[in-house]
């Protein structure tokens, strides 16, 4: 059977053709400072001593553009933990759960820990983050990022997320679901097989009815894949905010974005999915990004 | 547990590290490490716990060693056994060779293009590489 195409997503692109033309086109490199180890002017020395472009990303402080680099983690400020390579898409979702200090978090599939090490910036190494991840090769890289940018917050756990039976209840939650990565695409425009999209949107229900239980009355969960895949987007929020008790918010990060879908060919989901986001390649010639924001009811 | 504090605190001060640095910090011993987490880190409940915060020490038979990274995250305080190594000298510790030194013996904080790096042991006259697998590998790859 012929397999399905990006073009599967014609109708619901406002742009694109700037969406194909961003998926065919080589990304600019981006970093995201760690305040655990430098401060920000002395890595900004230290990225402008060995790269030619650094430019800082207007809607995030923490985020500098390299500009096309071939390979921005060969540096010795690097490998000091000093900064984290890491698509700007990918940066979204720990700025939208956007957790207190001294709080406790979960981030249910955390490896290899982009988003974990951006929780304990934010966070400024106090609290607790349980960064867990049932997968062990990808536990190595989750441990060895957490201890290269010297992330004192962090416990690193080895579970299935989908099925933790656990007394502990979480202030926020994050869901970075395993996802057909659709939006990590480049040049190549096949898609996964419809089956894994289904199967995948099976596990991604299973995560997000687990935040549900495990997220603390009026706590905060947000739900993230780097995919377009309605089904694993909408479909998946849709169907587990009208099972349990989940409010959609509203986003309010200012930068380029699509609103979630209310429908996609004959599936209609609910109308709070417009409260969530779609971040095309395009958008910020970065990867593809869905992010949702759920609040459990107190 | 404060005597693993003072103990702890007593170390790095022999590397011109004050109190001051561990502010706000624990201290926890887990087999023969010392991990450094944020004040009142949680152990999660019914959780297959792998690691939590910073391995900063490992227990030695004749002391304390401390771990590359906790020097990489004190290096701003360290001002003292410091050991400043060129490309050549680096790269030849990464080898297992060890560097002729005259500095007093026990652990040492590298020093590499004024950053300091990582961990090595100086025996009296000579130096050798403490630095964990993967940082070594990193190193190379920038020598190289």
């Amino acid at each position: 059977m012929q397999r399905e195409t990006l073009y599967r997503y014609r109708d619901i692109i406002s742009d694109f053709d700037a969406f194909m033309q961003a998926i065919k086109s080589e990304r600019i490199v981006t970093v995201r400072w760690n305040p655990h180890k430098v401060t920000r002017a002395e890595l900004i020395e230290e990225l402008e001593e060995c790269f030619a472009s650094v430019e800082e990303v207007e809607w995030y402080k923490h985020a500098f553009r390299l500009g096309k680099v071939e390979k921005p983690g060969k540096t010795l400020a690097h490998a000091l933990g000093h900064y984290y390579i890491q698509e700007e898409s990918a940066m979204l979702a720990a700025l939208v759960l956007n957790p207190e200090k001294d709080s406790y978090v979960l981030d249910m599939c955390a490896a290899p820990g982009g988003k974990t090490t951006q929780l304990s910036a934010l966070m400024e190494n106090t609290g607790t983050i349980v960064a867990n991840d049932k997968s062990i090769p990808r536990l190595k890289s989750l441990v060895a990022n957490v201890s290269r940018l010297a992330c004192l917050n962090v416990v690193v756990t080895w579970n299935d997320a989908s099925k933790l039976a656990t007394k502990e209840r979480f202030d926020y939650i994050l869901v970075d679901a395993p996802c057909t990565a659709e939006g990590n695409l480049q040049e190549k425009i096949t898609l996964m097989p419809r089956k894994t999209r289904e199967n995948l949107s099976r596990l991604q229900k299973a995560l997000l009815r687990k935040a549900c239980e495990l997220v603390k009355p009026k706590g905060t969960i947000v739900y993230c894949t780097c995919t377009f895949a309605p089904e694993e987007n909408e479909r998946v929020v849709s169907s587990v905010v009208q099972e349990c008790d989940l409010k959609v918010l509203p986003l309010k990060l200012k930068l380029p974005h699509e609103k979630g879908l209310e429908s996609f060919g004959s599936e209609g989901y609910c109308s709070e999915m417009k409260n969530t986001m779609r971040v095309y390649p395009h958008h910020l010639n970065s990867g593809g990004a869905y992010i949702a924001k759920l609040k459990k009811r107190g | 547990m404060q005597s693993l504090r003072k103990e702890v605190e007593e170390y790095f001060a022999s590397f011109g590290v004050p109190k001051s640095a561990f502010a706000g910090k624990e201290f926890v011993r887990v087999g023969n490490s010392i991990w450094l987490v944020a004040k009142g880190l949680k152990k999660p409940q019914e959780f297959n716990v792998q690691t939590s915060g910073l391995r900063i020490m490992h227990i030695v038979k004749w002391g304390l060693k401390p771990t590359s990274f906790a020097l990489q995250l004190l290096a701003k305080h360290i001002n003292k056994r410091i050991c400043e190594v060129d490309e050549k000298e680096l790269l030849n510790l990464i080898e297992g060779k060890p560097l002729a030194r005259k500095m007093e013996r026990g652990y040492v904080a590298l020093k590499f293009k004024g950053k300091i790096i990582g961990c090595a042991l100086s025996t009296g006259k000579k130096i050798y590489s403490q630095l964990p697998k993967l940082l070594m590998q990193s190193f190379k790859e920038l020598l190289q």
